[in-house]
């Protein structure tokens, strides 16, 4: 290439380093001005909106064992076990 | 022996050239480092197996009519796969970290004084016989330095696409190769104290700032960079799929099916550029040379910019993050974690790299728009 056009062009790149690093400082600082302004807009309406959604799953699966257990169920399942562990042992030492 | 003749004709060692040869080597080269040494290797390996599939002599590949060249024609050559890969990404990427600490946009910003300087650079490379790159070229090798497969792919395809393969194999290959260009750069421009420097916890992000954040880059993209639109709208929408909560399957198959398909047909279509007209020139030495130097400028500057940020700022800054702003997300921030583990084992840098590498590539997309809209 000639050194007249390379030269020209050192310009142009020149001019672009400039412009472009210019360019790129103040559209992230814009950037940073706005997240501030929406982190402090989230500090003043705090409403609770849809929260933790993400970890919901997509369908729900198709027999939920409920995960509180009544008195009555823990009693008769904790009699069960209780007898079903005497039997164990009575086996045991036959 | 007219049979003979024909039969002979028909095969590839009749037609084989030297070039096309030397590609298939170049093919397996990069699959030896996709499968060996684990380079990139869901980019790579596709890259590699294209390489090989287009140097075929009779088959044409990538000739009208062939898979290759439709793949191109269809993906890349019309900038899909590279936005449709960047929604994925965008659909990967947590800003919590940055939202939580938005000065770190700054280091992001810093970062990219290495596609500018590249592109300068590039152009003063015309002084070697040999070499002549346009303004175009010069831009579209100098996105290298935004660590950033998908936006230099996006980028190259516009500016200089008969410089694509090239670009995107050092691109992606320098990206392997991050935790060896970074660390040196960084010991050099930072003392062993600064690299022991513990930073605060960074606060917990609402998921409102999460979904209004994605809306707010688009909206000042649309009003101050609209030739960024097109990179910056596909990850915002990406990353408001992730963060909304509402769309669950949508963020899955963007982040995972979508992303993976598109990776397959680009690497391919990549791969079909590396023929030997176009790969075995002096100039792919350059842009592989250019590549480097741009890796490691950006590094530089990010990592001098978090050194001036910790000089003024109240709060401290560990000035190894800085090197995170090249995005090579997450790669880069890894890295930094590694050599702050090292200089003081009980400092995780983890989560504070984290800031810089997406603000990184949030100004890789914006360095390309400024390309695009100075020299496209």
């Amino acid at each position: 290439m000639k050194s007249e056009t390379v030269s020209t062009l050192l310009v142009e790149a020149a001019s672009l380093l400039a412009i472009g690093m210019v360019f790129v400082f103040l559209f992230l600082a814009l950037l940073i001005a706005a997240i501030n302004l929406i982190a402090a807009f989230c500090r003043k309406f705090p409403g609770n909106f849809p929260a933790e959604s993400s970890s919901v799953p997509l369908t729900k699966p198709l027999a939920t064992p409920s995960r509180k257990i009544d008195d009555t169920t823990l009693a008769v399942i904790g009699a069960a076990v209780h007898q079903y562990r005497k039997q164990h042992q009575s086996n045991v030492k036959d | 022996m007219d049979k003979f003749d024909v039969l002979w004709q028909s095969t590839a060692l009749a037609h084989f050239t030297l070039g096309q040869m030397a590609m298939m080597l170049v093919g397996l080269l990069l699959l030896y480092l996709a499968i060996v040494k684990k380079f990139e290797p869901l980019l790579l390996l596709p890259i590699g197996f294209g390489a090989l599939l287009t140097n075929i002599p009779l088959a044409g590949f990538s000739q009208a009519g062939g898979i290759l060249f439709y793949i191109y024609e269809v993906g890349i050559d019309t900038g899909v796969f590279p936005l449709l890969i960047f929604m994925g990404v965008g659909a990967m990427t947590d800003f919590g970290a940055l939202i939580a600490n938005p000065r770190m946009l700054l280091l992001g910003a810093a970062a990219q004084f290495g596609i500018f300087a590249t592109l300068f650079g590039a152009i003063a490379l015309n002084w070697v016989p040999g070499f002549s790159f346009s303004l175009q070229d010069a831009s579209a090798i100098a996105i290298i330095g935004g660590a950033d497969g998908p936006t230099a792919i996006f980028l190259a395809s516009k500016l200089a696409p008969e410089l694509l393969g090239a670009i995107a194999v050092a691109a992606y290959s320098y990206m392997a190769l991050v935790p060896i260009i970074q660390p040196p750069i960084m010991k050099a421009l930072t003392t062993p104290e600064e690299r022991k420097i513990e930073m605060e916890q960074l606060r917990e992000v609402s998921q409102r700032e999460k979904i209004i954040f994605p809306i707010a880059v688009l909206l000042l993209t649309i009003l101050f960079l609209p030739a960024a639109t097109p990179l910056v709208g596909m990850f915002c929408l990406g990353n408001l799929m992730r963060e909304c909560g509402v769309v669950e399957r949508l963020n899955k198959t963007a982040q995972n099916e979508l992303i993976n398909i598109v990776t397959i047909f680009l690497g391919l279509a990549v791969g079909s550029k590396l023929s030997a007209d176009k790969f075995l020139t002096v100039e792919t030495l350059g842009i592989l040379a250019l590549g480097a130097i741009a890796f490691g400028i950006g590094t530089a500057t990010g990592v001098l910019m978090a050194k001036l940020m910790s000089r003024v700022s109240s709060r401290k800054i560990n000035p190894l993050i800085g090197a995170a702003g090249v995005s090579a997300v997450p790669m880069a921030a890894r890295v930094v974690n590694k050599v702050g583990l090292e200089a003081n084992p009980h400092n995780f840098l983890l989560m504070h790299a984290m800031g810089p590498n997406v603000a990184g590539v949030l100004g890789s997309a914006v360095a390309a728009g400024v390309l695009l809209a100075l020299v496209g």
